[in-house]
């Protein structure tokens, strides 16, 4: 379990440096967009577009297998607290299992989608020419892909009763 | 099935799963494909998952999610808005919930650099939350106020939202920001009397600082206002940069961000570290945010389907003509939206069916505006799809259940009552600054 | 189950308050079905429309082709044409029978698509619209343009810095000047309140561009409709194409502009020769990187798709000044000079 749970940290926080990156790059070009249109009269073509299709894109999906391993996801546990231990355990369990079956649908029809896209060779027009966008349709299989795998790892550590290490301090 | 008996029973649905633990974003989800295979096919289900995704995150509008959150670690991490908290909390202390206030006072403050109203609940709760737990408020309370107060910052400009209602309805964007400045400084103010009266009434609930510390507290109260220069700085940016026309209000986020950034270095207050912490604290937000608006988009397209529009027109028409009785059908449909969707699932579900009525009476598409906002943001704060204490909740962790969040924010949507009659019934609060713009 | 039409443009739009519903009950009268309008972007919007209407989701939708240029690039490079002077109706008619008599890889991309590219109408012939009198191309050399397409082309030929700020943006943009003009129909003054701030429109057409798809029909549903519901399709077809482009991008854009002179003291500029001569010769010179930009999509013989295009707009022009603005009239003559030649399945 050890081993899994050392590459679920490093497939994990691979994915989220990629969308860190991509958010610290958004600010970057917006910025430099905004005083390059105010100060030099010359907008930088395609800035929108960049930024709606490749950091966008990265940063939604990417650290969802980071989100995953920490059990950041958005949830309510209004009523799951009051059950009996055992019976949590069986409802979390069948949970993770829907939770696997839900984001591996995903990773399937993405992948069909990154497919049709790249064969057709994606673009959206911006001035003075397209945007190669089929690129980044592949992030979402992959981060779908990702945060699958550390879901079946949780659900494997749960099943084993590992402690999941995340490598930082809570 | 007609749409009411199916829209009520995939949200059962939806509920039921949510109590069980499963990831809303997963709920949404699972019901809307399932849902839309009931109603269609499967073709159309999977075409459902296959593309929603995408296009909901490839959004310009939807940018300045993430930079706001930036911005907004950005400032918690330099301690520029420590220093806002801090003299709010200085200059309000000696009031009953004087820290509540405060938190109160420096979300209002807060609101006028950030167009997004999670972004303004996560950078205020991870600096007001700690402190008023640790001077032993009552946790219900301390959750509450912040979750609450966050929502000022999509009424006040700038705001994604208010943005994005302009975008639907076509008015004039500058004419309806500024029309939030009033009805947004007036929830404040609401927000601050509920605080005063229930601690005022019941001290257990904000244990009073005792007179040492307070006398110390009143001595720094001048030297705080010369702390606050970069949260003016910031704010005046923002605003500056959005009033002289350099920015827009989608890009307010990004530059806001990069504004911050470069006060935290100049004042020497930020390492590559909290860089780095600032980024991981907005960007897996966005992605928690974006999972779930996923699946609350999803799950709009299901309901467009199968006739939500026609439902709500139907239960319209009985009231055409009398404009009291349409805004009271108008607000009950907006709450109960707001307990289940996302902004930006009600905007899409409602604007064409609401639009065409409100013109038809001839009510201000401005005020209406700003109405709708409002709405949308209390449904931030409802249970049981409350983002805004979602995010609220992922800044304390488990040390308070998200049913004392919702607890807490039970007090504050009764200030919104008081705060939406006073809307409904007198336009001018909402029309006076954008008349004077004519 | 009846069919839907997913909208993404407002519930308030002509498309919707007129054209469609009008082109819908025609069929209801010919062949009794009943379509359903959901607008404003409930169920996909302009981006998403041709995956929704060709997965199903929806039955029908507004498609523009340069949203989606690596799907349909044939469409996409007919739209990306700036056509200049400002025929409307000429444009819009040309544009459908070039579509459907003329290239065959229109048809074949709109198969690959499970589409059928019904109901393409033209916009109006867009204007130079600014914050300040502009009459020559001195006037316009620095200035910050919001324009797309071929319009961004023709911007930077002037000098001016062409920039694609969204819809929205761009409103706030002229109230601060961060922009100073805008190429568009004239209605957007109005529809999108450009005209409290946009004062100046120059007194020159650019150009119109066509086709729009007011009518993409999932193809699925068109090959299992009866004969006579395939005709009553094509006749809406027709119906959407000649309302839409008179009603609202003949007579709308014509109206709204007085509107705006009445409200908000918008005016003419005269346009100085220089500025008119590069108008005049756009389309010439433009033609080099439209058919660059065809063969990057992959449009095999983009030249001869451009000559048949701008040969059908020749034969339709003195065919649109008998037409004027008769609704009935331009549906009739395409369904005469266009539809009556289509062999229904051969879509
Ligand atoms: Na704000
Ligand atoms: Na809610």
């Amino acid at each position: 379990m050890k081993k899994i749970n050392a590459l679920a940290n490093l497939l994990s926080n691979a994915l989220f440096y990629v969308a860190l990156a991509a958010g610290a790059l958004m600010m970057l070009h917006v910025t430099v967009d905004v005083a390059s249109r105010t100060f030099l009269n010359y907008p930088l073509p395609g800035t929108g577009e960049i930024t709606a299709t490749y950091y966008m894109i990265a940063l939604a999906f990417l650290p969802l297998a980071w989100v995953t391993l920490r059990d950041e996801h958005v949830t309510a546990d209004i009523f799951i607290g009051s059950l009996p231990g055992p019976l949590r355990h069986v409802i979390a369990v069948l949970v993770d299992v829907l939770v696997i079956i839900y984001v591996s649908a995903f990773v399937w029809q993405s992948t069909l989608s990154a497919l049709a896209r790249t064969r057709r060779g994606e673009v959206w027009e911006i001035i003075g020419g397209y945007l190669p966008v089929w690129p980044t349709r592949w992030f979402l299989p992959v981060a779908g892909g990702a945060m699958a795998l550390v879901m079946i790892f949780r659900l494997l550590a749960r099943l084993t009763g590992h402690k999941i290490e995340t490598g930082e301090a809570k | 099935m007609d749409a009411l008996t199916f829209g009520l029973t995939t949200l059962g649905i939806i509920l039921g799963l949510i109590a069980l633990r499963v990831p809303i974003g997963v709920a949404l989800g699972v019901v809307s494909v399932l849902g839309l295979a009931y109603v269609r096919n499967f073709n159309v289900a999977w075409s459902i998952l296959r593309e929603t995704p995408f296009t909901f995150a490839a959004n310009w509008d939807l940018t300045a999610i993430p930079m706001f959150l930036l911005m907004g670690a950005i400032a918690n991490h330099s301690g520029i808005s420590t220093a806002l908290f801090r003299a709010a909390r200085l200059w309000f202390s000696a009031l009953p919930g004087g820290l509540a206030v405060a938190a109160n006072m420096a979300s209002v403050g807060f609101a006028a650099a950030c167009g997004s109203s999670l972004a303004s609940a996560a950078a205020m709760g991870r600096l007001a939350i700690p402190e008023m737990l640790r001077a032993g408020y009552d946790r219900a309370l301390a959750t509450g106020v912040v979750a609450s107060a966050g929502t000022l910052a999509a009424v006040i400009p700038p705001s994604i939202l208010l943005v994005l209602y302009g975008v639907f309805a076509e008015v004039s964007i500058s004419r309806l920001l500024v029309a939030g400045v009033i009805p947004g400084l007036l929830t404040g103010l609401a927000y601050t009397m509920l605080i005063l009266i229930r601690c005022w009434m019941n001290p257990q609930l904000a244990p009073r600082l005792d007179d040492n510390e307070l006398q110390t507290l009143k001595a720094e109260r001048m030297r705080s206002l010369r702390e606050i220069w970069p949260v003016i700085a910031l704010i005046g940016g923002v605003v500056g940069g959005l009033y002289s026309g350099i920015v827009t209000p989608t890009e307010a986020g990004a530059v806001g961000a990069a504004l911050a950034l470069l006060i935290a270095v100049l004042q020497g207050r930020i390492n590559m570290e909290g860089v780095a912490a600032s980024l991981k604290e907005s960007m897996s937000a966005t992605a928690q945010i974006f999972f779930v608006g996923m699946g609350a988009v999803m799950y709009t397209r299901l309901l467009s389907l199968t006739g939500v529009s026609g439902l709500l027109a139907d239960m319209m028409s009985g009231f055409a003509g009398d404009p009291i009785l349409v805004i009271l059908a108008i607000s009950a449909i907006y709450l109960i939206l707001g307990m289940f969707l996302d902004p930006l699932g009600i905007m899409l579900i409602t604007m064409p069916v609401f639009l065409p009525m409100i013109k038809a009476l001839g009510l201000d598409l401005i005020w209406f505006g700003i109405i709708v906002v409002k709405y949308v943001e209390i449904g931030m704060i409802t249970p049981p799809l409350g983002m805004n204490v979602f995010v609220v909740k992922s800044v304390v962790g488990d040390k308070v259940p998200i049913w004392t969040i919702y607890r807490g924010v039970g007090w504050f949507l009764l200030a919104e009552v008081f705060v939406m009659a006073l809307l409904i019934i007198y336009p001018q609060i909402t029309l006076f600054l954008p008349e004077l713009m004519r | 189950q009846n069919p839907i039409y997913g909208s993404w443009p407002p519930a308030s739009d002509y498309l919707n308050t007129d054209a469609l519903p009008e082109a819908f009950e025609q069929i209801e009268k010919e062949v009794g079905t009943k379509w359903e309008l959901i607008s404003g972007g409930q169920l996909a919007d302009g981006r998403g429309t041709l995956s929704a209407v060709a997965d199903g989701l929806m039955q029908a939708g507004l498609q523009i082709p340069v949203y989606n240029p690596d799907a349909m690039p044939s469409l996409t490079l007919l739209y990306s044409i700036v056509v200049p002077g400002d025929n409307t109706v000429a444009v819009a008619a040309a544009a459908a029978e070039t579509v459907f008599l003329n290239c065959p890889s229109c048809i074949e991309e709109s198969k690959d698509n499970n589409v059928v590219p019904f109901g393409g109408f033209a916009s109006a012939s867009y204007r130079l619209m600014c914050t300040s009198a502009i009459s020559s191309m001195a006037d316009l050399n620095g200035k910050r343009v919001r324009a797309t397409g071929g319009f961004a082309e023709m911007a930077t030929m002037s000098g001016a810095t062409p920039t694609s700020t969204t819809l929205t943006d761009t409103v706030g943009l002229l109230q601060k000047g961060g922009l100073d003009c805008l190429m568009a129909t004239r209605e957007w003054l109005q529809t999108y309140g450009y005209g409290e701030y946009a004062k100046f429109v120059t007194d020159l057409p650019l150009g119109n561009s066509a086709p729009a798809l007011g009518f993409l029909l999932n193809r699925d549903v068109f090959t299992e409709m009866s004969e006579e519901e395939q005709i009553a399709a094509m006749r809406a077809s027709a119906r959407i194409t000649a309302r839409h482009t008179i009603s609202n991008y003949v007579l709308r854009d014509e109206e709204s502009f007085q509107n705006q002179v009445a409200e908000n003291g918008v005016e003419l500029v005269a346009p100085a020769d220089d500025l008119r001569a590069l108008v005049e010769g756009f389309a010439a010179t433009d033609r080099e990187r439209l058919i660059k930009a065809g063969e990057q999509l992959g449009v095999a013989d983009p030249a001869t798709l451009i000559d048949n295009y701008f040969a059908a707009i020749e034969k339709w022009k003195p065919i649109a000044a008998e037409i004027g603005n008769d609704v009935d009239a331009f549906s009739e003559r395409l369904w005469t000079e266009v539809f009556s030649k289509v062999d229904a399945s051969s879509l």
